[in-house]
């Protein structure tokens, strides 16, 4: 038998509260002796005895016992319905009944201890409630933990949570708006019964949470002033509500209403101050869970905009990638194009540029050169692949290329002399032409230097304008660029993706702006430079051709046979040439910035002439003016000009010029007496042609009488007569050979040595026998010539009977030949009486004569034949000291007639 | 006269040379006959048959070298002599008509000599 403290060891040991209560009721049948029994606990909430074991089977009606209905203080045991109940009080309250068997009872102290043993079975029940709700708390942790950045879903599982631990019929969350608070959530209420969906602050149970910020308990909302009961249409007995405060900020209001009943068994069934603090805690919990997203939320948010900015940064950065690589392919290809002068591989630089994969990768581009005279825009050359089917074999190719180079600038340079645009797609544009005056495109492109992007957009709406274009290229997304210079714009480039379709974006646009300037600048600085070429070479020209000119001017000055003073104004002399120099003997450095009067007094008639210029204003001249100057006689051209300022009509000084004609004057008088001469010599030949036959007869006639007399007077008269005939006929006869103007006579190659030996010969005995001795040397060279040899004897034998005839008595005659490169030369010398100086410029005259006979055409033949058909020269020098010398020159080759080879 | 006599034709303008021509050649035992121009001298030969000519190279009507080529086209054997007033050369010769040529003096003896050589030819 277990002693009651034992008993009640074993109550507690039991699992849950009803197998607790039937523990306990079977101490009350030990205690009792009484077979049935029952147990009620006190509700006080509703005044009632809920029953709560019995062991026996009851009526339904005896399950609750409203207090009113029994007629008992419930202070002491009673009778009611066949069943002995006894109140049991714990402290003077009242916690339940036992019901036993009639006549059964148990003492006050089992009372007091079953009282005191239910007391703490209802708070122990309550506690583990409790307990229950704490874990359930847990999990509502752990399914906040789970709820996902979601705020509704938040809003709507707290609210779920709050209803379902709190045994909540319903619940509902308000949200507070623009100064009202609108039901945001719900839980358990179906659409009908909800009649107002927003409150002011203040209005209902809500509104006075709202505005008081205080939890509130209601356990008979039927009769609590602060609710409005319009709100919704279900019944509303108990409620408990809490304000939703974050950062001192009202966000909302939870509200739950009317208690379930639950596991757990509790007296009372509205909501009580644990379930107040329970829903206090869950907002707690919400609060933070909010916070909690909204922080996750910023957090996303801020995570979002940060990888937004990340992606943004990394698209600019791309972006600044890609026009960076296409600056610096521009770059490239403008580097190219330095290295070429050649238009043709210019424009293929250009579009290889334009094309490959290290520079613009577009698909294709179309070359126009502007022409200007038809004002149209031909299509030159076409790069890219002809279809869709070429390309993955084009581009691999033109890559592989690309790629053995390292630098993309020579690549350009070398496959532009590679490459063939005469081919492929050219051949489908090559000499197609588009006008560019009123053309919606070109215009805008060559007219007024546009890049023109053409959209799929803008070929919908103007497409037709420009159908041809559109034909060629086929595509719907083009951009046209001009090759714009300073100056000009020299034609277009159509640029398109056919084959990617890669959009055209306005950053490519902007940067094809400054490609095409640029490209345009340099065709335009090429073209220039071609005409820079040809203008330097020119300014080349010119300058060189100025400076020669100055230097040939000098040049011209200083050899001049003209001598050229140029004095000015104070007679300062500033320019004296070499000629001057050579005439006068005064050097240049002396005379330089000299003064001209110290020339001279000899000078003083020239200066005063001179001076005349600057009256005059024109140029003096004077002709073979005869100035004599240090003992020589001169015949001078003397030329006086004014010297003006460039385009000024101030003369600031003359120049002089003096030309040595002396020799020339000299060779005009002995012209003048050439001429006289062979007037003469005509005259002459006339007159001893006339002569000759009377002479004849006379002489032959004179012959005969001779003959035929016997008287010596006569024989005297006639010999005379004949002798006087024959002198005339001597002078005759040599006047009409000095007169005879053909050059005759048969010209042979002659041996010098010999044909003047001869003469020697001829006469050596003959003048030996007279005590003149002749002695000759011949040239070792043997120089044999050209000439005729009967003349040339006679002039030798002319000149040597003359020497003889010089001579007074006995002397020496010495005969030379001798010969250099081009003549040779014949002297003939004698140490007889010196011819005078006064009479040596006459002896080679006709009709001059020393000699009382002769006919004095000797010398003047021998200088004909010598001068005039060997085109030689004969000259003479005579004093007392030297003797005499008569020297015959003659050229080896007659042929050049005198003239140099 | 004997019939071997050689007869010479002198053909000069001017009467006194013709005739001391005529009484030099004479002397020598020729028979000269005489006439004083070229146009003469080619009638006269025309009907008459001569050894030599002597033939002036100035005369009024025709140069004495043109006379001389006439002689000769008629082909017969004859001796031309010119008588000139200059010297000339064996050279000049080859493109005359003549046989040779004489400077003209007062002295006869060179041409009487030259006269003497072409008639023993």
């Amino acid at each position: 038998m277990l002693t009651n403290f034992e008993k009640i060891i074993e109550i507690f040991n039991q699992n849950n509260f009803e197998e607790r209560l039937k523990t306990m009721s079977n101490l009350i049948q030990d205690m009792s002796g009484s077979r049935f029994v029952c147990l009620y606990v006190y509700e006080e909430e509703h005044k009632q005895l809920r029953l709560m074991y019995s062991s026996e089977t009851l009526k339904p009606e005896e399950y609750k016992i409203k207090i009113d209905t029994l007629n008992s203080e419930l202070l002491s045991p009673f009778e009611h319905n066949g069943k002995s109940l006894i109140p049991i009080r714990y402290k003077d309250k009242l916690v339940g009944l036992i019901g036993l068997d009639i006549g059964k009872s148990i003492d006050s102290l089992q009372c007091l201890q079953i009282a005191t043993l239910l007391k703490i079975l209802l708070e122990e029940e309550s506690n583990r409630a409790t307990m229950s709700k704490l874990v359930t708390m847990e999990k509502l942790d752990n399914e906040i933990g789970m709820v996902s950045t979601n705020i509704d879903e938040l809003y709507k599982k707290v609210l779920d949570f709050a209803v379902e631990v709190s045994n909540a019929e319903r619940g509902t969350i308000w949200l507070i708006g623009d100064r009202e608070l609108i039901l945001s959530y719900t839980s358990g209420i179906s659409e009908e019964e909800i009649l107002k969906r927003r409150v002011e602050m203040g209005y209902g149970m809500v509104g006075w949470i709202a505005q008081n910020r205080e939890p509130l308990l209601s356990t008979s909302s039927k009769a609590d002033p602060r609710a409005t009961l319009d709100i919704f249409s279900f019944q509303v007995k108990s409620t408990i509500g809490v304000p939703i405060i974050r950062d001192n900020q009202l966000i909302g209001v939870m509200m739950l209403m009317n208690r379930k009943n639950t596991d757990f068994y509790r007296t009372y069934r509205h909501f009580d101050e644990f379930d107040l603090s329970l829903l206090v805690s869950i907002a707690n919990r919400l609060k933070m869970a909010i916070t909690q997203i909204e922080l996750y939320t910023k957090l996303e948010k801020e995570n979002k905009a940060l990888k937004e900015i990340q992606k943004q940064s990394e698209d600019y950065i791309n972006h600044q990638k890609e026009q960076v690589r296409l600056l610096n392919a521009l770059q490239k290809i403008l580097q190219a194009l330095r290295h070429t002068q050649d238009m043709r591989n210019i424009y293929k630089i250009v579009m290889i540029g334009l094309t490959s994969n290290s520079g613009f990768r577009f698909n294709r581009a179309l070359l126009l050169e502007k022409d200007e005279e038809l004002k149209v825009l031909v299509a030159k050359e076409w790069l890219g692949p002809v279809s869709e089917k070429e390309v993955p074999s084009a581009w691999e190719s033109a890559k592989a290329d690309e790629e053995k180079y390292a630098d993309f600038a020579h690549y350009l340079q070398e496959e532009a002399l590679r490459v063939d645009l005469s081919d492929g797609l050219t051949s489908y544009a090559k000499g197609k032409v588009f006008s560019y005056t009123g053309d919606y495109i070109f215009d805008r492109v060559i007219n007024r230097s546009r890049i023109v992007h053409v959209t799929p957009m803008l070929v919908a709406q103007r497409g037709e304008e420009f159908s041809d274009l559109l034909q060629l290229l086929g595509v719907k997304e083009f951009v046209c660029i001009p090759l714009v210079g300073r100056r000009d714009v020299y034609g277009a480039i159509i640029l398109d993706n056919k084959y990617t379709n890669v959009p055209i974006t306005d950053d490519m646009i902007d940067i094809l702006g400054i490609f095409s300037e640029s490209i345009g600048l340099t065709i335009e600085s090429l073209k220039s430079y071609a005409e820079l070429v040809d203008k330097t070479i020119n300014l080349e020209k010119q300058r060189s051709s100025a400076e020669y000119f100055k230097e040939f001017l000098q040049n011209i000055l200083e050899n001049l046979d003209v001598a050229i003073m140029v004095v000015n104004r104070e007679n300062v002399i500033l320019e004296w040439n070499k000629k001057s120099s050579e005439l006068f003997g005064f050097e240049k450095s002396k005379m330089i910035n000299s003064d001209i009067n110290m020339l001279g007094p000899e000078f003083n008639d020239i200066l005063t002439v001179a001076q005349k210029v600057y009256t005059a204003k024109e140029t003096i001249s004077l002709t073979d003016y005869n100035f004599k100057f240090r003992g020589r006689e001169f015949f001078l051209n003397m030329t006086f000009s004014p010297l003006k300022e460039q385009n000024v009509d101030v003369i600031t000084g003359y120049i002089a010029m003096f030309e040595d004609v002396t020799r020339r004057h000299m060779l005009e008088i002995e012209l003048r007496n050439r001429e006289r001469l062979a007037v003469l010599g005509e005259m002459s030949a006339k007159i001893a042609h006339e002569i000759r036959n009377p002479l004849s007869a006379i002489g032959g006639f004179a012959q005969r009488t001779k003959k035929i007399t016997n008287d010596e007077k006569i024989s005297k008269y006639t010999d005379i007569i004949l002798g006087e005939v024959k002198r005339l006929e001597k002078m005759v006869n040599q006047t009409l050979e000095f007169s005879r103007n053909e050059r005759h006579g048969n010209f042979v190659l002659s041996c010098l040595n010999q044909i003047v030996g001869e003469v020697v010969d001829m006469y050596s005995e003959k003048f030996e026998l007279q005590g003149v001795k002749i002695e000759f040397e011949k040239d070792e060279k043997n120089p044999c010539i050209k000439i005729e040899p009967d003349h040339f004897k006679e002039v030798i034998i002319n000149i040597v009977q003359n020497a003889f005839e010089a001579m007074t008595g006995s002397g020496v005659i010495k005969v030379k030949v001798y010969s250099d490169d081009d003549n040779v030369y014949v002297d003939v010398w004698n140490n007889g009486i010196p011819i005078p100086p006064d009479k040596i410029e006459s002896i080679f005259q006709p009709f001059f004569t020393t000699k009382t006979y002769g006919t004095g055409l000797g010398l003047a033949i021998c200088r004909k034949i010598i001068e005039d058909e060997h085109y030689g020269k004969i000259s003479v020098k005579s004093d007392a000291e030297n003797g005499t010398t008569f020297t015959v020159r003659v050229p080896k080759d007659i042929d050049l007639k005198g003239g140099l080879k | 006269m004997s019939k071997d006599q050689k007869r010479i034709l002198v053909v000069e303008d001017e009467e006194p040379v013709r005739m001391l021509i005529k009484e030099e050649l004479e002397d020598e035992g020729y028979k000269v006959f005489t006439v004083k121009n070229g146009t003469e001298a080619l009638a006269y030969l025309a009907s008459n048959d001569v050894d030599l000519v002597t033939l002036d190279i100035e005369m009024a009507d025709m140069n004495g070298l043109e006379v001389a080529g006439k002689i000769r086209e008629m082909k017969k054997p004859v001796k031309i002599l010119i008588l000139t007033a200059y010297s000339h050369y064996r050279s000049d010769l080859s493109s005359w008509a003549a046989d040779d040529y004489v400077v003209k003096s007062s002295d006869m003896s060179e041409m009487k000599r030259k006269v003497r050589e072409l008639m023993e030819d």
